[in-house]
Parts: C-alpha cells; structure tokens; sequence
C-alpha cells in the first residue's frame, strides 16, 4: 500500500480520519478563538485613535482572510476534481462553499460596524468593500448552481468549471475596482512579504484567532463532507432497494 | 464548413428565430424606458447615458444567450454538431461570435441614435463606441459559457442572470470609467481601451474550452 495522500480520497478511509481529525480540530478551534478572543477583547489596550473600537479586528481579520483562502480552496478542490476525478474533492469545494459565503458575510458585516464610527458610513463603494461584494456573488453563484442539478458528477464539472473561470473574473474584477482609487481602507494587515501592519500587542491575540477561525472552517468543513458522504451513501441504498 | 456553420447561426438569429430584432427592441425599449425613470432635468443626466447604455447592452447579451445551446440540445442538432469534424470549442466560438453580430453589432450601430437623447458630448460618444466596439464581444462569450453551464437544467432562465452577471463586472466597470471619469486625457483612454481589448482577448481565448468542457459533461 502506498503511502500517498491521494489515499484518503477513498471515501471510506476518509470518513475513519474525520472520525479522529473533527474532535481534536473542535478542540484546537474552541481554545484558540477563547484565547484570541478573550485576550483581544480583555487583555490588549485600547487604540490610542478608535480605542475599543479596535478591538473588532479579531473577528474581522480573520473571516475575511477566511472568506478569501476558503474561494482559493474551492478553485484547487475544482481542479483536483476536473483533473483526477476524485468525488472526495468535488465534496469538499461543495462544503467548502457555504462557510466562505458566511465568512464573507462576517466579514461585511463586522466591517460596516468597524467603519460607522471611523468612516461615518456603514458602506462605501471603496474597492476593498466593493471586492468583497463581488465575492459574496461568486459564492452565490455557485451554492445556486450546486442546488440546480441532482446528478452529483454533472453538479460537480458544472461547478468547478463555474469556479475555476470564476476565479479568474473575480480577479480581473477585483483588479477592476482597484484600478482607480485605493479608497479609504487600509492596506492588508497580513502578508507574507512585508513588515506587519498591526502593532505587536494586537498582533499576537490576533494570531490566535486567526489559527483558531482556520480549524473552525476545517472543523466545520470535516463535518459538512461527513454529513455529504452520508447523504450519498443513503441515497445509494435506496436506489439498490430500487426505490 | 466553418463558414457555413456561421451562415447557419445567423440565419437563425436574423430570420428564423428573430432574436436579433429581440434584442435591438429589448435595447431601445429597455434604455428609453429607465432613462424617464431618472429626473431628466438634473445635471448629471449627461453622465447616466452611458451607464444606461452599458447595462442594457449587458442585459440584452444575456437575454438572448439562453438559446444559444439551449435550441439546438431540444431539437437535437447538438447531437449533429458534436459528430462533425469541427471541434466543439470552435464550434462554441463561432456560435458566440454570430451572437456578437447579431445582438452586439446591431447595438453599436444604434447607439449614436439612442445617445440623442442622453445629449452626450461628442467625444465621449466616440469613446463609448469604440468602448462598446472592444468590449461588447467579451459578453457574447461570457453568455456561451452561461449558456453551455445552464442548457440542460430546469430554471436555466432564472440560473443564467445568477451565474453570468458577476462576470460582467470587468468590462462593464472599465467601458463606463473610461467615458464619465473626469480625468479625461487621451492616455487615459487609451489604456482603458486596452484594458477592455485585454479582457475581451482573454475572454475570446479561454472561455469556448470552458464552455466545450460544460457541454461535454452535460451530454456524458
């Protein structure tokens, strides 16, 4: 037997390891986002600017950085499934799919209560807020088309061919909106390149949260690929019982 | 053979079918109607033209693409179409670029005519022309891979708006940037342009192997 993770995308062997992985995934999630959290709220000093207001950083931050990586993993799971025709996969872009829409909703919505008080407006058509509208669409689209077909392995190729164009459009659409001004949010608080734009004693708190938020959706996600598998599996049954 | 088939797409949208003169009548009709739901004496009227424009032109393309594979999987011509010698992505091209001419070209020629109304200044007429000229292709691609996602499912007429629009966000933010901004500058234009050129180009290239992909998979 080899060891290879293309392994697990036998359904069977992967629900065994979600048995193990969804509990000790809750655990990491639960500590995590309690210490982010309670850290971040009670423990860090107030901005010297927006002071408490700051303090929404820590649900902010990390769905949006959610709502964003959680699209990306969609469009791999697409292109895993287009390519080596794993059900596993085309699952997991399904399931993926409805905590991103949420995450972006977290996103929005915690924004416009983080920018009423700083900007004075709920809502700008400032191209960050505007990109993420346009995500919240993409989504849309592709929850709805999951619902439009019964046949999964045609849902799938319809979906990940709608999530891989996609993709490109909401870049070249994101690069759109940015294309004129660069409105009135800040820059990215996290990257990979440059310095950090936060200050230190938010910095670690927020590092919490943001590990804590990722086990969340991989929690969450583990459920929702256990809970298809079921649904598929029952669904077989009934079809052998010639229903 | 191609060239045929070409002939065969149009004569469908111009005489058989008529959904060439749909969607010229959907344009005028659909532009005249909400600009009266605008205060047409406002100063900023001039500016809404265009923006009127652009969006109807959206809509009509996605109008009339529920057909465009729709017709042909019900009356069983796909089925011919795929055992002919011409691939199905050329195929799926070509029925895109005989949507362009027929919903897209007819709306250019008339947007002079229509732009009366909005008393557009001359110059950015000529943008919003060539602007249409340039981008108007990309929405007739982007309406065959709606169509060939949508063909074979049952609220394909609802589906298509939901899927389609988020992908008529690009030109429709570049074509009405370039003509209302205020930075007006020839340079400025220019690159919009390109921009618009760009992304119908990538459209054009990678959008009939998404669509073929969508048919194969329906049809398997």
């Amino acid at each position: 037997m080899t060891n290879s993770i293309w392994e697990y995308s036998n359904p069977l062997k992967f629900k065994k390891l979600a048995e193990i992985l969804i509990p000790i995934f809750g655990i990491i999630a639960f500590v995590c986002v309690i210490i982010g959290l309670s850290w971040g709220f009670f423990y860090t000093p107030d901005d010297y600017r927006q002071g408490p207001l700051v303090k929404i950083i820590y649900v902010h931050v990390p769905s949006a950085f959610l709502a964003i990586n959680i699209y990306l993993m969609m469009f791999l799971a697409s292109l895993i499934w287009l390519i080596r025709r794993h059900h596993l996969s085309a699952l997991a872009a399904k399931a993926a799919a409805p905590i991103g829409l949420a995450m972006t909703f977290i996103a929005i919505v915690s924004g416009a209560f983080w920018g009423k008080p700083t900007w004075g407006t709920y809502w700008v058509w400032d191209p960050r807020l505007t990109a993420f509208a346009i995500l919240t669409l993409f989504y849309i689209g592709y929850i709805i088309l999951w619902t439009a077909e019964e046949e999964p392995d045609k849902a799938a190729d319809l979906t990940s061919i709608l999530c891989l164009v996609g993709s490109v459009f909401a870049l070249l659409s994101r690069y759109a909106v940015f294309f004129w001004n660069q409105g009135l949010h800040q820059g990215a608080s996290l990257s990979l390149d440059k310095e950090k734009n936060v200050a230190d004693v938010f910095y670690q708190p927020l590092l919490f949260s943001i590990i804590g938020f990722v086990f969340l959706f991989l929690f969450l996600l583990l459920i929702r690929m256990r809970t298809e598998i079921w649904a598929r599996q029952i669904n077989a049954i009934q079809q052998q019982l010639g229903k | 053979m191609i060239i045929a088939l070409l002939k065969r797409e149009l004569f469908l949208s111009f005489t058989a079918n008529g959904t060439a003169i749909l969607g010229l009548g959907f344009f005028i009709t659909v532009v005249f109607v909400s600009a009266l739901g605008f205060d047409t004496n406002s100063t900023d009227f001039k500016l809404i033209g265009p923006s009127l424009i652009w969006i109807t032109a959206l809509l009509s393309a996605l109008l009339s693409a529920k057909n465009l594979i729709q017709d042909d999987f019900r009356d069983g011509s796909l089925d011919i179409l795929l055992i002919s010698p011409i691939p199905l992505e050329l195929i799926l091209a070509l029925k895109a670029a005989a949507h362009w001419i027929s919903i897209g070209l007819p709306i250019i020629v008339i947007c002079p005519l229509v732009s009366i109304v909005f008393t557009i200044p001359i110059d950015n007429l000529l943008i919003l022309i060539i602007g249409l000229f340039l981008g108007t292709p990309a929405l007739s691609f982007i309406a065959i891979l709606g169509a060939s996602l949508t063909f074979s499912l049952r609220r394909s007429s609802i589906l298509m708006p939901i899927l389609i629009m988020p992908f008529y966000i690009p030109t429709l933010v570049f074509g009405i940037k370039i003509v209302n901004f205020t930075e007006n500058t020839n340079e400025y234009h220019i690159n919009g342009l390109l921009i618009l050129l760009a992304i119908t180009l990538l459209s054009m290239s990678v959008l009939p192997f998404a669509a073929a992909m969508g048919v194969k998979s329906c049809l398997k």
